[in-house]
């Protein structure tokens, strides 16, 4: 391939990386939320234009994690993103009730006409109404409902229970607009979108190469085995952060001695996501700790799931070395025990409470974390698993 | 990675790589000498255990990075400061433009610190602004992490694990130069073929490889065998490798004693691992203590009676026993059991008189103090201390054994303990054979007749007041399957008659504290042989016997 069409790679990688992995500089790309964009900002309008003061809240299934632990720290953050006069530099002084008050003074102070309208955004809203007496929510939107400066609270949460977490007095002053934020488009456009996010912009320099991307982003829009995997991630979830991943991990395969994407990326892209991450695990254990989780699985059969102990497990295992096993030599207990052990390290094994002083290690009840099929599926992909082994996975009784 | 031809990288990605256990720590250095180029921050979150360290060390490393020397202390509590600080930290590092990485290891325990530092993390680039990669390495799944709301989910990446082709890769490459390649990966293949069904860390089985070599080199030191005599150097590097699974790789002995051992060669007999420790020299009584609370724990209340007890009828099984059968104590684990029936016990087992001294009882503390027995429960509860066993089968095996080397006496008493068709035989030589079996059912407190009161007066009030005679209601089997076991010392009129008069106080509080308790529903009575029995119509309305005299 041309050497000219390698150099461009560099800024394929940084078109598709700034796009994937930065998902603020992808203003604009709102799929189907148009109408809610514009119901915000005519929200947002009359806050500023006519200062009226407005509260809503917007809803929609958003992974989050910007959280605040308390409202002494949010607080803080506001009177200095605020620049109030308390902040000297980056430190607020005073103590929380000081700042309280300074704050609700500040704000009490303006009116409709002369100050400048404040826009507040509450980001993880349901962790702000777990906060003691709920006083900060309590008192912004006291000054939303008065004819005080003119404030605008928009709260971010993904819970759609959110309002009866509100206290009487909270919900009352709260306007009860609330904004869904749901995926609701379909399949067909779910292709467009997979199109939209995976074409290079107009603004790329090398125009041809940009066109041939672009036509083969085309072709494999309409390629059967590329629509199935994207129906596949449909199903599975329908927002865009799986599939910016998908897209990710299959454009990573670009290289310079292949330029274009082809379905296979895509297939082995999908097939990377949907791993099993315990079937790794699995994977990687020893014969011996094999043997335990075979116990286990078989303890979990006789007596239905109910939680067991390491001399449960142990008693199993050596059920199996006395009457079955030739390739497996029969372990003494602390070796045994170790690689109990390290199932629990590996938290595939789980125990039922905090081990303690009083109770034996080997009376310690647990529970197994994997269930048979992924066991079994396992067992098929262990190399070199002993056959003995794999027979007594499969029924326990077989040497009966 | 196809990508590492590209020298920047300007992605603000989050990472979470799973990392299997043979594997991790190469991986993670590999990854180490990637970033070293890189600007990047790497911390261990087992060392920075709570939040405020972790995110003050975050904060060191990135200002002790740049050239200036002033790495002063920042306090940061929340996450909240950390963001700010970080984006001071970046804009005087001059970092815009480049990707800033930052590596946490071993970040299960982020789980345990305060609850928004994980999803903070997960979201430090769209919190600070920055191009920065938080990389998360552990070993356990992501579904494990994510807390209850869910989380910006990061991308996981899967490290696989090594196959065994690759660990004797990795392994036969620190070979020491005195010696061949060959020579070291057929010791490899040796050692292998021994830990690998056992194990297969990377750490361990080097560990494994540096200890054992030099005992692997000595035929050809001494020179007994070239180096290519593989089957000479087999026969003696096996028993070896097999004796070292037992102990180093326990970690029962550390690996210095493990070295000495193999200097000496052959006092095999020294080798005292940790576990041997627990072997500790009990005197005589808390021995037979200890038996009895072994005993107390593994068999169902309704079988006392009958090892116990010189002429004992046959148990009578229920329908509730027949279904419960299958399980065996041995199992389950032990119970708790009543400070009475260990002492009833232990009269039982004890050939020669046992005065019940203070002695006894603060052997029985000791005994708790060194955790071969535990106690269940509170110590001020009205019913009495309860106890339950904390050793093994073998340990009691090691004790009853080391008993039989002692005296003639003792030699009488506690011979063999064996393990025949799930059963637990303790031989007595004096009396019958006790068959220990094991169900899982919870047996409720009871007590036993120890002994009777003999006629003389002088006779101590204390111990007597367990006396309890629950034969009549044993034969009339009104209790549910459950028997009364009533056990009668072989010398019991003669029993106290060399003791003191008067036991002293401490040990009337612990026993006549102990209420006498019964099941509920049932009426128990008494054989009013001895002037301390007393007749008892109702259940739980017993009091203590008046002492005698």
């Amino acid at each position: 391939m041309e050497k000219w069409e390698y150099l461009y790679l560099g800024q394929v990688q940084r078109v598709f990386r700034e796009r994937f992995c930065h998902p603020s500089t992808a203003a604009g790309k709102l799929f189907g939320l148009e109408q809610q964009y514009r119901h915000l900002l005519e929200l947002l309008k009359r806050t500023t234009l006519h200062g009226e003061s407005n509260s809503a809240l917007i809803i929609g299934p958003r992974g989050s994690g910007k959280t605040t632990t308390n409202d002494k720290v949010a607080l803080k953050e506001i009177t200095r993103q605020l620049q109030l006069e308390n902040v000297v530099g980056d430190k607020v002084f005073g103590s929380f009730a000081e700042n309280l008050a300074f704050l609700l003074e500040a704000l009490r102070r303006g009116d409709r006409s002369s100050s400048c309208p404040v826009l507040f955004v509450l980001d993880e809203f349901d962790l702000f109404v777990h906060h003691k007496n709920q006083t900060l929510l309590y008192n912004l939107f006291d000054i939303s409902q008065s004819a005080q400066t003119p404030v605008t609270v928009i709260g971010l949460t993904c819970r759609q229970d959110v309002l009866e977490l509100l206290e009487k007095r909270v919900k009352s002053r709260f306007s009860h607009r609330q904004i869904y934020l749901l995926n609701s488009f379909d399949f067909k456009q779910y292709i467009k979108i997979f199109k939209e996010q995976l074409s290079l912009p107009a603004e790329f320099p090398d125009e041809s190469f940009a066109q041939k991307w672009n036509d083969n982003v085309q072709a494999l829009s309409e390629n059967k085995t590329v629509q199935d995997v994207l129906q596949n991630l449909f199903h599975y979830t329908k927002d865009l952060r799986s599939l910016h991943f998908l897209l990710m991990l299959a454009v990573s395969a670009v290289t310079g001695h292949h330029p274009l994407l082809t379905a296979a990326d895509l297939q082995e892209a999908s097939r990377h996501h949907r791993t099993d991450s315990r079937a790794n695990i699995v994977h990687g254990l020893s014969v011996l700790e094999i043997c335990l989780i075979i116990a286990m699985k078989h303890l979990n059969d006789v007596y239905d799931g109910e939680p067991f102990n390491f001399q449960m497990v142990y008693n199993e295992f050596q059920k199996f070395i006395q009457r079955k096993a030739h390739s497996m030599y029969n372990f003494e207990k602390p070796v045994v025990m170790k690689a109990f052990e390290h199932l629990l390290q590996l938290e595939l094994v789980r125990p039922l409470e905090r081990p303690c002083v009083r109770t034996q290690r080997e009376f310690l009840l647990v529970q197994l974390l994997l269930d048979s099929t992924q066991i079994m599926d396992a067992l098929q992909v262990y190399p070199n698993c002993p056959t003995d082994v794999k027979q007594w996975a499969a029924s326990s009784l077989s040497w009966l | 990675m196809p990508n590492l031809e590209h020298p920047a990288y300007p992605a603000a990605a989050l990472l979470h790589l799973e990392s299997l256990v043979p594997c991790r720590e190469s991986q993670v250095s590999m990854l180490l000498s990637i970033f070293g180029e890189l600007p990047h921050v790497f911390v261990n979150c087992v060392e920075y255990f709570t939040s405020r360290l972790l995110l003050e060390e975050i904060l060191i490393q990135l200002q002790s990075g740049s050239e200036t020397e002033q790495a002063s202390h920042v306090p940061c509590d929340t996450f909240n400061d950390f963001v700010r600080l970080f984006k001071q930290a970046v804009v005087s590092r001059e970092l815009q433009d480049q990707t800033l990485y930052i590596v946490l290891d071993r970040a299960e325990q982020l789980r345990e610190m305060e609850a928004n530092i994980l999803p903070a993390f997960l979201r430090l680039q769209e919190l600070t602004d920055s191009n920065v990669t938080v990389i998360l390495l552990s070993e356990i799944v992501w579904e494990l992490f994510r807390p209850n709301v869910g989380c910006f989910d990061p991308l996981t990446l899967y490290f696989p694990d090594y196959s065994i082709g690759h660990l004797q890769k990795i392994l036969s490459r620190n070979h020491p130069p005195e010696y061949t390649a060959d020579f070291y990966a057929a010791y490899i293949n040796i050692l292998l073929g021994v830990f690998y069904m056992v194990c297969r860390d990377l750490k361990e089985l080097r560990h494994l490889a540096a200890l054992n070599f030099s005992k692997y080199c000595e035929p050809v030191v001494r020179g007994e065998a070239n180096e290519r005599d593989t089957r000479k150097l087999w026969k003696n590097i096996e028993p070896h490798l097999k004796k070292a699974m037992q102990t180093v790789y326990l970690r029962e002995i550390s690996s210095s004693q493990w070295e000495r051992l193999q200097r000496d060669d052959g006092e095999s007999g020294q080798l005292k691992g940790l576990s041997a420790h627990t072997h500790v020299e009990l005197p005589y009584y808390s021995k037979f203590l200890l038996i009895a609370a072994y005993l107390a724990s593994y068999n169902p209340v309704r079988t006392d009676k009958r090892f116990f007890l010189k002429h004992h009828g046959k148990i009578r099984k229920t329908n509730f026993m027949k279904k419960h059968e299958k399980t065996s104590n041995h199992l389950l684990g032990p119970k708790p059991f009543p400070l009475d029936r260990l002492l009833a016990i232990l009269y039982s087992i004890v050939d020669n008189r046992v005065a019940p001294t203070a002695n006894i009882f603060s052997q029985i503390t000791s005994l708790v103090t060194l955790q071969l027995l535990s106690m269940v429960g509170q110590s001020d509860q009205l019913e009495g201390p309860r106890y339950k066993c904390t050793v093994s089968l073998d340990f009691i095996r090691a004790i009853a054994r080391y008993e039989h080397g002692s005296t003639t006496v003792k030699t009488e008493r506690m011979q063999t303990a064996n393990e025949y068709r799930g059963r637990t035989y303790i031989v007595h030589a004096k009396t019958e054979y006790a068959e220990l079996e094991g169900t899982h059912q919870d047996h409720r407190v009871q007590l036993l007749d120890l002994h009777r009161i003999p006629q003389e007066s002088h006779v101590p009030e204390s111990i007597v007041q367990m006396l309890l005679e629950l034969r009549q209601a044993w034969v009339h089997n009104h209790f549910p399957g459950e028997s009364i076991p009533v056990v009668s010392h072989p010398l019991g009129e003669k029993l106290f008659t060399d003791t003191q008069s008067k036991p002293p106080p401490t040990q009337l509080h612990s026993v006549s504290s102990s209420a006498v308790i019964a099941h509920e529903g049932e009426v128990i009575s008494t054989r009013s042989s001895t002037a301390s029995h007393e007749d008892v119509e109702d259940c739980g309305e017993i009091s203590p016997q008046s002492p005698p005299g």
